[in-house]
């Protein structure tokens, strides 16, 4: 499965970018929250922050992009380079607040909707936050979205063995991390 | 016996996706606040250029008066120097409120902000495209305002 939705668009001009963005938004609005959602740490507000900058550049870059697939792929990674930074700027953020101990605020929950149980998501998304940013997008992008291990590659601009070294020592790090979580869920279920 | 592939799909990767998912996306509430921030956005490229058009209009008033030389036929290099000081003054009030207040810092022209009234935004605007060198731009904006305003700061259009 990958990014690139074949959603046949309309090219007669530039006056319809605007149909062409807005069918764009449409098309892949849930799937970039959801996978900005994924990267930052599952909090509702940041990944919807994350998704609309992202899709404010796409709008920005449209007039370049004659093929819906190629705007995708620059999309994604547009959002994944999106999360990556808002990642960076929260944890430095959160090193300064524990210096002036300041940590109560900064371990606030995600204001996120929770549907499911939110101890276990906040658990989750704090295990994959604590993987390294190369670790996380290859985790995400191939175990939760469903990308090949060739389209991951492709997507991050990495090579398939990189991607496979990430993926492995990611799903490591997690089952070492979730152990306690996974069996205690597996015995209530 | 073949080792697990590690792209392979596990009971462990399946329990993390199932878990690991935000809830149903409000998309109404979603294009709205995309539309929203698009407008800001618009009002913040905008509150750039004018600043931007400030320190051209600053510049090129201060730049000839250094070499002794006056910018415009037939004004005195300070008195174009004053006109162009006062406008860019405008320029970036205009700028920091169309931006909207929190923009004004970005701005670097808080101050300036009381002298808003005095030019509407998008005249401002099309004077900070000719200040930018931007004339195909300008003519969307031109009208009367605009050419007597001119007029007032450089003597000619």
């Amino acid at each position: 499965m990958s990014f690139s939705a074949a959603v046949p668009l309309s090219d007669s001009g530039v006056n319809d970018l605007e149909q062409r963005f807005q069918e764009f938004v449409a098309t892949h609005r849930a799937r970039a929250v959801r996978l900005a959602w994924r990267l930052t740490g599952g909090d509702q507000a940041v990944a919807e922050d994350v998704a609309q900058d992202a899709f404010l550049k796409a709008l920005r870059a449209l007039p370049k992009f004659r093929d819906e697939a190629a705007l995708s792929t620059w999309f994604y990674r547009i959002l994944i380079h999106q999360a990556h930074s808002h990642t960076r700027r929260r944890n430095a953020r959160r090193r300064l607040l524990e210096v002036f101990r300041l940590e109560r605020h900064a371990a606030e929950a995600p204001r996120t909707p929770m549907q499911r149980d939110p101890g276990l998501q906040r658990r989750i998304g704090q295990a994959v936050q604590r993987l390294s940013p190369g670790q996380r997008e290859v985790f995400v992008l191939v175990h939760l979205e469903r990308l090949t291990v060739n389209e991951a590659a492709e997507l991050l601009g990495k090579a398939p063995g990189t991607v496979k070294s990430h993926l492995h020592r990611a799903l490591s790090a997690l089952r070492k991390d979730l152990a306690t979580l996974y069996e205690a869920a597996g015995e209530s279920s | 016996m073949n080792p697990r592939r590690v792209d392979e799909p596990t009971a462990f990767v399946d329990f993390l996706r199932a878990e690991y998912a935000p809830g149903e996306l409000d998309a109404a509430a979603f294009d709205q606040a995309l539309e929203q921030r698009r407008a800001r956005a618009g009002r913040r490229r905008q509150a750039g250029v004018l600043a931007a058009a400030g320190v051209a209009l600053l510049l090129f008033a201060a730049v000839p008066r250094w070499l002794g030389r006056a910018p415009v036929p037939g004004r005195s290099g300070a008195e174009v120097a004053t006109l162009a000081t006062g406008d860019s003054m405008h320029l970036a009030a205009a700028g920091a409120a169309a931006g909207g207040a929190e923009n004004a810092a970005d701005a670097g022209m808080a101050s300036a902000a009381a002298a808003l009234a005095a030019l509407d935004p998008e005249t401002a605007f099309a004077l900070g495209l000719y200040a930018l060198d931007e004339p195909a731009e300008l003519v969307s904006y031109l009208d009367d305002d605009i050419v007597a305003l001119d007029a007032a700061v450089f003597g000619t259009l």
